[in-house]
């Protein structure tokens, strides 16, 4: 990627500003992944110095600023106590600990990164994102809508829940993108299956979640029977990294093996 | 453009482009102890300390390095020197090229967590590859090093 300008922000008003001068202005996140990306930046708006470097917990919350790093992230007690731990987890499979002092959550989610580990463990919880000037919407919902963004990601609010989680990433070494990533949450009666790099970007199975949530035992008929749920309902593909087929089977594998784990704590 | 950071002790300005890495910047002018490696985020060779934790230089831009503290293994001379000790002990030196982002990483982990696991160790490192030896004699070495430092 090439910048033309590099503008450090005053306030987040003016950072706001700047961005929709020019439609190829853009946010710095991280940095992380500029090199790997093509398109060139007329001014790129770094929002450090603002306050987006805070991890607020409260009693029903935890509050992260857009440029918490993902290690940062992944060492606070408050996101290692999510669902014991699943959440961390995912953070600790994203390269090494080199990067992840780089890489920040507001970047990562702002780019709606297909290969995303976080994002596909995020998904699971009731996650809201909110942007400047004045938007809120959940992870899904963002997820899921297109175009450039053009409010400013601020903070990312999780509702903290004393349910359980899995998370599964599949890839040929350490140090690769997931070739699919698998987490599973549950709380009470309430089930969340979420897929990354099928290789399409993170989804949840709504299909399958209303399918466990009827359940009064989880036998493993009606485990194997959310699986194939999961695969009939939801769209796998072939890259390089893995084809259909192979996604597929490790997607029956690892729900089934997230739903026993987590049903089994 | 001007960044200004403090490096290995010293208060340095540096003129960068919006497009330089902190790797660049630091061997243009002649810091040759950060090797560049894959120069895509992967091997870290590249690995310096920005406020005493490890950071792969050829991902951090150079104006994001502005205002803080960089340390190389130029201003962690006695502790690297420390650390090669072991690797020595153990034979875990052969070409020597990952070795000054390795050092820097073990450097930080002893400082970031106490008492670490054999896992909490290997995740720490797996960012820093080596492709001469089979990482056990390394790991050998990082244990004994945290074993004299408790």
């Amino acid at each position: 990627m090439e910048i033309n300008q590099y503008h450090k922000a005053k306030s987040i008003e003016e950072a706001y500003q700047i961005l929709n001068e020019n439609p190829k202005n853009s946010i710095l996140g991280g940095g992380a992944w500029l090199k790997q990306s093509s398109p060139s930046v007329n001014t790129l708006v770094d929002l450090v110095g603002l306050g987006f470097d805070q991890i607020i917990e409260t009693k029903d919350t935890i509050e992260i600023g857009a440029l918490v790093t993902l290690h940062e992230l992944e060492s606070n007690p408050a996101i290692k106590a999510l669902g014991g731990g699943f959440v961390s987890e995912s953070l600790s499979e994203i390269l090494g600990i080199g990067f992840r002092n780089i890489a920040t959550i507001g970047g990562t989610i702002a780019g709606r990164y297909a290969f995303s580990d976080i994002i596909t463990s995020l998904l699971t919880l009731n996650v809201k994102l909110v942007f400047f000037p004045k938007r809120e919407i959940s992870l899904e919902n963002f997820l899921n809508s297109k175009g450039k963004v053009t409010d400013i990601l601020t903070h990312i609010i999780i509702q903290k829940s004393p349910g359980k989680g899995f998370f599964k990433k599949v890839s040929v070494t350490a140090l690769e993108f997931a070739i699919l990533n698998i987490a599973v949450f549950q709380q009470g009666n309430k089930y969340q299956i979420s897929l990354g790099s099928r290789p399409g970007a993170p989804l949840l199975s709504h299909e399958a979640s209303a399918f466990l949530d009827k359940q009064v035992k989880i036998t493993e008929d009606i485990i194997e029977q959310t699986a194939q749920i999961v695969l009939d309902t939801m769209k796998f593909g072939n890259n390089k990294a893995a084809s259909e087929d192979y996604r597929k089977t490790l997607a029956k594998t690892y729900v089934k093996r997230g739903i026993k784990e987590v049903a089994s704590k | 453009m001007k960044v200004k950071f403090n490096l290995n002790g010293r208060n340095r300005e540096f003129d960068v482009s919006e497009n330089e890495y902190l790797l660049e910047t630091l061997r243009n002018n002649h810091i040759t102890s950060v090797k560049n490696g894959c120069n895509e985020s992967t091997c870290g060779v590249c690995t310096v300390l920005m406020d005493g934790k490890p950071v792969l230089s050829c991902t951090l831009l150079s104006l994001r390095a502005d205002g803080h503290k960089i340390t190389t293994v130029d201003g962690l001379q006695k502790e690297v020197e420390e650390i090669s000790h072991f690797f020595g002990e153990e034979g875990a030196d052969q070409c020597g090229f990952c070795n000054t982002g390795m050092a820097l990483t073990i450097y930080a982990l002893k400082n970031e967590i106490e008492n670490p696991t054999d896992d909490e160790i290997k995740d720490y490192i797996v960012g820093n590859l080596c492709r001469c030896t089979g990482y056990h004699a390394q790991f050998k070495a990082i244990k004994s090093y945290l074993e004299v430092k408790k």
